[in-house]
């Protein structure tokens, strides 16, 4: 199975498989049509914009108020290892003479910031990170200064990593300071 | 925030000032390599690791390294591939960590290290994080190291895009065809304390980027998300259009993105500013081209000489910006430095003079 967990106040939601058995991809095919999403251009997507769009949805549909009105949604992610998935399969491409577009335009990791802006309309401040683990204190830190200076009024912050069918997003919404202690609670 | 200390490791030479003298005299490393136009070092780098160190240790040759020592100093790299050469012998190194903990490892004055892999916007991206995190006081400088091979596999991947150029790239021109494939790494250190500087740095005032939301590899044609992020760093900034000496563009050299940036420019009415893009000099450099175009950008400013914009002849732009066809001698102040990138990100950021 995979696991689709939100904190009490449904300001955060974790997807964890709790076996590596469960492939990616039926799980994310299951969570599309769970959501009813009708948005074709999703089928396009590597695994990572599918799970970045999935998470979301999860969070805007938990927090409707929340986003309501709000012009300015920050983007802030986080992974591992970065584009590393679909890297595999261009690589497998040049190899094989079949290198495509579709494939390559996804071996950068900030590709899902522009799923998910597209999908949601969202003209704001993005910015991704890459380290080996979870870094909240720097997530915090950045989320703190966009909405200090106002650059965005919310922020969607999280760690959202896909390489070779396993998986793994904990995404949270804020609106105001936080610190890297409670950061770390929303995403644990 | 202080901006400076900074290097080039490209094509054309081994350090900031070297690569500006060449590209002074109108010297480019765009070769044809089998009948492909790219600018590669003339021996044949697999790894992007040796370089960054050399860099970032030619950029700290600039700095009081007492002063650097006995404050809080984070690395942030930017990249987009990495050691993507690694990807069959040693899958590891492909994780771009590998980089920022390798060089973080290396240096004694570095207290902590961080990615930033945001496509071609990577650089410039990461200098803006860098200021934030200075004036936010996170950190009392920053050392920003750019870098990206010309591998073959973004080479396969842009060709199978179309988006290379058959010939050495003409930014801005009317005739523009596509853009070339560059590798280079570049280093510039910020700080809070002018006195780290053994030269006279430079001011970082701030800069954001924006996500256009229109398309995640065809850039938005009404421009949207560069002009509201140009609007938002002028804001950042403190400074009115009007206050902007000159403007160093992304200019691909495709036809879509430099379309896109024109008709930015235009809207914001920076007609009679002095526009140029670095890619006719040493190729479009993906993650290393913010860090490396905002170092030229800084030699332009301590020089106060505009390079002109190599490849570009003439416009179809209905003659209207000011891209600059020759080297011009000229007192610039503050400078708008503007990149776009897949994913939809647009970046921009100023400097100015102390």
């Amino acid at each position: 199975m995979t696991k689709v967990l939100f904190n009490k106040l449904g300001t955060s939601v974790k997807i964890t498989q709790s076996s590596i058995e469960n492939d990616i991809n039926s799980f994310l095919k299951e969570m599309y049509y769970k959501l009813d999403l009708d948005y074709p251009k999703f089928f396009k997507m590597d695994d990572l914009c599918k799970l970045g769009v999935i998470g979301t949805e999860f969070l805007v549909r938990k927090n409707i108020n929340l986003f309501k009105h709000k012009l300015k949604i920050g983007i802030i992610l986080q992974n591992k290892s970065s584009s590393l998935d679909s890297d595999i399969k261009h690589q497998e491409g040049i190899e094989n003479n079949t290198v495509s577009p579709a494939v390559f335009v996804y071996t950068l990791p900030n590709i899902v910031i522009g799923e998910i802006s597209i999908k949601h309309k969202w003209r704001s401040e993005g910015v991704f990170f890459v380290d080996e683990v979870l870094d909240s204190k720097l997530l915090a830190q950045y989320s703190n200064i966009l909405l200090k200076e106002e650059r965005t009024e919310l922020n969607l912050i999280g760690w959202i990593d896909v390489l070779n069918n396993q998986y793994v997003l904990k995404l949270c919404v804020v609106d105001k300071q936080v610190t890297p202690v409670k950061l770390k609670e929303l995403l644990i | 925030m202080f901006i400076g200390a900074e290097n080039i490791i490209s094509p054309l030479g081994n350090s900031a000032k070297e690569t500006f003298e060449r590209m002074k005299n109108g010297d480019s490393s765009i070769k044809n390599k089998n009948g492909l136009f790219l600018s590669s070092f003339s021996s044949s780098q697999n790894e992007l690791l040796p370089l960054m160190i050399d860099s970032i240790a030619d950029s700290i040759s600039f700095v009081n390294q007492t002063v650097l020592l006995e404050s809080k100093t984070l690395l942030i790299v930017s990249t987009t591939k990495g050691e993507i050469n690694s990807i069959n012998s040693d899958i590891n190194k492909t994780h771009l960590s590998y980089l920022s903990e390798k060089i973080k490892n290396f240096f004694s004055c570095i207290d902590k290290g961080i990615i930033v892999s945001t496509a071609c916007v990577s650089g410039l991206q990461a200098l803006i994080v860098a200021n934030d995190m200075i004036n936010h006081n996170y950190y009392d400088n920053v050392i920003i190291c750019g870098g990206d091979l010309a591998s073959k596999f973004v080479i396969e991947g842009f060709t199978s895009f179309y988006a290379l150029s058959d010939a050495p790239c003409k930014p801005f021109d009317k005739d523009r065809k596509g853009l070339n494939i560059g590798e280079a790494v570049s280093t510039i250190i910020m700080s809070n304390d002018r006195n780290l500087y053994k030269e006279i740095p430079l001011k970082f005032l701030g800069g954001c980027s924006i996500n256009d939301a229109n398309h995640i590899s065809a850039p938005d044609r009404e421009a949207e998300g560069l002009i509201k992020s140009i609007n938002n760093t002028l804001e950042i900034g403190n400074v009115i259009s009007n206050d902007i000496d000159f403007i160093n563009a992304h200019g691909t050299a495709t036809g879509y993105n430099d379309g896109m940036e024109a008709k930015a420019f235009l809207k914001l009415d920076f007609n009679n500013t002095p526009i140029n893009s670095f890619k006719g000099f040493f190729g479009h450099t993906l993650g290393a081209a913010g860090v490396i175009e905002i170092a030229v950008s800084l030699q332009s400013m301590r020089n106060n000489l505009l390079l002109k914009c190599k490849g570009f002849d003439e416009q179809n732009f209905e003659n209207k910006l000011d891209i600059l066809k020759e080297n011009r001698e000229l007192e610039v102040n503050t400078i708008l430095k503007t990149s776009s990138g897949f994913g939809g990100f647009n970046a921009s950021a100023i400097i100015q003079k102390i």
